[in-house]
């Protein structure tokens, strides 16, 4: 590296300290959405657990009112079993798959 | 805290500020590899910022390889792709025809010297990395940095020359180990 002379060391300095200040402001803008984006994720996060608290109880309600008052509909007779096995069978499945995302749940996500 | 272990303190425990640490490390390094290969600053920025924006989304890919030969790998790409795309539809920005009159800024060697005086001016003490920076990035006089830092205006001017002979020596020696 040829002698660097007065002024040129002054600028070097000068120019070192304006890409510092640069990479600094780029690191702020990087962080504010960074944290943007870590916040809707927890938002979304926490949304789902909320559904799945609040929702999943609310299907099986709906499932399984809606299988009994088939069944104690007057007249409908056996043209009614279909619809209720049917109900039974999907509050089965949605009881089955909710056991398995429980299992799965993993507190340190959150 | 080592790249991995804050890696993990992101991931598990949230703590985002980590990131904040992770990219004070290899910043200056993406930064000098996408100029390198851009070579236009204002896209560099540009360039750079997504790459750590992706490195982040992208944590948990991460398999405890170095961290910095990683997000140097993301950066490539982008560039690369960024290169690309402007071959296909070229556009000559006001900005970067700026840049292009001064070449020099954008060089290998500019950069690689802009990186030893940054490692030089960080090996200083706090306050000569205060008196420069007062000096130079703020532009105030020896007298106003005296008042600031309850010194004469003297004694700024003598720290001030001694810091200098330090940052030229420092520089020299860390092209020589490199």
């Amino acid at each position: 590296m040829k002698e660097m002379n007065d002024n040129e060391l002054d600028q070097l300095i000068l120019e070192t300290l304006n890409r510092k200040e640069m990479l600094s402001g780029i690191s702020t803008q990087v962080m504010l959405t960074v944290r943007r984006q870590h916040r809707r994720a927890a938002f979304r996060r926490w949304s789902r657990i909320i559904a799945f608290s609040f929702g999943l109880p609310l299907v099986v309600m709906l499932m399984v009112g809606a299988a009994y008052f088939t069944a104690s509909l007057p007249g409908l007779g056996a043209a009614g079993t279909p619809i209720v096995v049917a109900m039974c069978v999907f509050t089965l499945i949605i009881l089955i798959q909710a056991g398995m995302w429980i299992r799965w749940f993993k507190l340190d996500e959150y | 805290m080592d790249d991995k272990e804050l890696v993990e303190h992101i991931l598990r425990r949230g703590e985002t500020d980590c990131f904040n640490l992770l990219m004070k490390r290899y910043m200056g390094q993406v930064f000098s590899r996408v100029i390198g290969i851009v070579r236009q600053e204002e896209l560099a920025k540009d360039i750079a910022q997504q790459t750590f924006i992706r490195a982040f989304t992208r944590l948990a890919s991460w398999h405890g390889s170095s961290f910095g030969a990683w997000v140097n790998t993301i950066a490539v790409h982008l560039s690369l792709n960024e290169l690309e795309r402007m071959r296909r539809h070229p556009v000559e920005r006001l900005e970067d025809k700026c840049v292009k009159d001064a070449p020099s800024r954008c060089s290998d060697n500019r950069e690689a010297l802009l990186q030893r005086m940054d490692k030089a001016i960080s090996q200083l003490p706090e306050k000569d990395q205060r008196i420069i920076r007062l000096y130079y990035y703020e532009g105030r006089k020896a007298g106003e940095i005296a008042q600031l830092l309850a010194m004469s205006p003297s004694n700024v001017l003598v720290r001030l020359h001694r810091i200098r002979e330090q940052l030229k020596k420092r520089i020299e020696s860390n092209e020589r180990d490199e």
